[in-house]
């Protein structure tokens, strides 16, 4: 598959869209149907949506629904709070290619295997913010809200999990102050299905051209300028 | 209602508005990145953005600046020519100007000694649209919004023009809803997001409006792949953004402040015969909060008046009359049309706004000011165009 030039927009409860800086303050964005309709005009090659939970244990599955009448032919990959039973509900009418997990990688992969039975492996992503100090990374958990050191057997299940994987970099989030190529130097998964997203700049952007990650998604920026992406390609 | 710990912001704004867990919005917030930006340095990427983009051009104009007829064009004006810029001045007649905003207009355009282009929109049609707007969405400014958002942009494609140059950042300035490190551009989503409340085109004028196909084309935005040709730009990106301030400094080239009952702001829209009106009253219902709140909460950022006394002056000018009435004689609504509309619509009594709380002096609740010695308009909706 050739790299992808992808965009991450988080949604708030309101059905607003967010941005996010160094994983802790949010901004409004706007009307979510607005913001995905011009990454569908701007031709992002996938749309990854994300309802930040961090720690709350609501239901998320009604405002996922509501996207479901958005006309945009981007590919869309959409997570935050999908459990057993609303993945029941949203897989009655899929309007997605893609499902986005974090929480359930950790600890309860069942809502994983029955997303895997009915869509495939393919359709797999894990949502891997992370931070990387004095040589030590730490991935986000959603439930609890905290950043976590991992053993090699959160490596493993991953990989047995899911078919790719967002790393974010928490710290570079919503900058453009680069991403921390580093970490992949602690990630046990291969790069070719690895997409970077945080503090991304051009030079990184090439960079994982040339290291031949499988894509990049950006944070806020996309919408900052018009049709930001062309010269990135 | 949440409402931030320093300023008067509360989660209601139409920009949006999110509150932190310390209890500061994210205007507050954003403020204080100004004061750990280098704004020298900010200054010299903007000399050299400026001069990278229109390098290749051979227009006869560098820039197009696009105004309102109030005080900050002129403080536009002045950096554009700083930065040795040759702007044409572009004018979206709305049509609400009183004689002071004409006055300050054409002051502007002779003091500086530059070329403006007026445009002005089919005013039966645009009446209409003005309708539209109120009926559908509460609102009158849709109209204006379009076109004054859409023709610089048309018209810079037309000449070949690459840059537009626009001054505050309003989404940034009032409700820090991007950092000054994202040096956000001008964008058709950015247009729909926060000029057109999120009601595109399609969406207006497939609700019933009587606008013709032709004239439509004055209120559409151009193709994205053909509006990203012309790179807008914000100056409050790149300078340290304080309206007060800088708006007073522009009393040197010849412009006239505004005495107003509805603001202490002396510059921003003055010469509106709806901003702080019919507008407000809008604003009021629809997010409950009159503009000099805005007025208010920047003044407190900037460290000029305790949220005290702010919120004594902003009681004091929620309290004043307001005059919709000459607004709906301008869009030739009937009398009784207008009743229904206060009625019905905004669903309050006018009465509401006049009792008086008196407040010894205004200048009093301020630590530091730029108070000027102002005017007031005398005509209301100059209607000005060709023909006339």
């Amino acid at each position: 598959m050739s790299f992808r030039i992808c965009a991450t927009v988080l949604q708030d409860f309101n059905g607003r869209a967010l941005q996010s800086y160094n994983f802790q303050t949010k901004r409004v964005l706007g009307c979510i149907k607005n913001v995905l309709f011009f990454l569908n005009a701007y031709k992002i090659d996938e749309i990854h949506l994300i309802v930040p939970l961090k720690g709350r244990g609501l239901d998320t599955s009604e405002i996922l629904k509501e996207l479901k009448d958005v006309p945009i032919s981007t590919p869309l990959s959409i997570g935050g709070g999908i459990n057993v039973e609303s993945l029941t509900e949203l897989i009655k009418d899929p309007y997605f290619e893609r499902l986005i997990f974090n929480s359930p990688i950790f600890d309860d992969n069942q809502v994983i295997r029955n997303a895997t039975l009915k869509m495939g492996r393919q359709a797999i992503v894990g949502y891997i913010p992370f931070i990387l100090k004095k040589n030590t990374i730490k991935i986000y958990h959603s439930k609890i809200n905290e950043f976590i050191q991992v053993s090699d057997k959160f490596w493993k299940n991953l990989n047995s999990m899911c078919n790719e994987i967002i790393l974010l970099d928490a710290d570079a989030e919503g900058s453009k102050k680069g991403f921390n190529f580093k970490a992949l130097e602690f990630v046990n998964f291969p790069v070719d299905r690895v997409l970077i997203s945080g503090g991304l700049t051009k030079l990184d952007i090439n960079k994982a051209k040339e290291m031949k990650l499988a894509g990049v998604s950006l944070d806020n920026s996309t919408l900052h300028s018009e049709f930001s992406i062309k010269g990135l390609r | 209602m949440i409402q931030c710990i320093q300023c008067l912001d509360d989660i209601r704004h139409p920009m949006g508005q999110i509150i932190d867990d310390s209890g500061l919005c994210t205007g507050c917030l954003t403020h204080k990145e100004k004061d750990y930006i280098d704004w020298n340095e900010k200054w010299t990427q903007l000399e050299d953005k400026c001069q990278n983009i229109i390098k290749n051009s051979k227009a006869q104009y560098d820039c197009i600046v696009p105004l309102n007829a109030d005080a900050e064009d002129y403080y536009i004006i002045e950096n554009v020519l700083k930065l040795n810029l040759r702007p044409l001045l572009v004018y979206v007649n709305n049509y609400f100007g009183t004689d002071l905003s004409w006055r300050n207009l054409h002051n502007l355009e002779t003091h500086f000694d530059l070329d403006l282009i007026t445009f002005n929109p089919n005013i039966s049609e645009y009446k209409e649209a003005v309708r539209t707007s109120l009926r559908k969405f509460n609102s009158i400014y849709w109209p204006y919004q379009a076109i004054k958002t859409a023709y610089p942009v048309r018209l810079a494609l037309e000449i070949k023009i690459p840059l537009i140059i626009w001054g505050g950042l309003q989404a940034t300035e009032q409700t820090g809803k991007f950092s000054h490190y994202d040096m956000v551009e001008m964008t058709g989503w950015s247009r729909i997001q926060h000029d057109l409340f999120c009601v595109d085109e399609k969406d207006f004028f497939g609700s019933g409006a009587q606008i013709s196909d032709r004239n439509q084309y004055h209120y559409t935005y151009p193709l994205i792949n053909q509006a990203k040709r012309v790179t807008g730009v914000y100056l409050s990106n790149y300078i340290r953004w304080d309206p007060w301030m800088q708006n007073q400094s522009t009393v040197k080239y010849g412009f006239k402040p505004e005495n107003s009952i509805h603001t202490y702001d002396q510059y921003e829209r003055a010469g509106s015969s709806v901003f702080y009106q019919i507008h407000d009253i809008l604003r009021y219902k629809k997010y409950g909060y009159i503009k000099v709140r805005d007025h208010l909460s920047r003044e407190i950022r900037h460290g000029r008046i305790i949220k005290s006394n702010a919120i004594n002056l902003y009681n004091y000018y929620l309290n004043k009359d307001v005059d919709i009435e000459s607004f709906f004689k301008w869009l030739g609504v009937t009398q009784s049309g207008y009743k229904l509309f206060c009625n019905t619509r905004l669903n309050f009594s006018m009465d509401k706004f006049n009792d008086d709380i008196s407040l010894t002096k205004v200048e009093d609740e301020f630590s530091s000011s730029f108070f000027e010695k102002g005017v007031s308009s005398s005509k209301k909706f100059i209607t000005y165009y060709k023909g006339i």
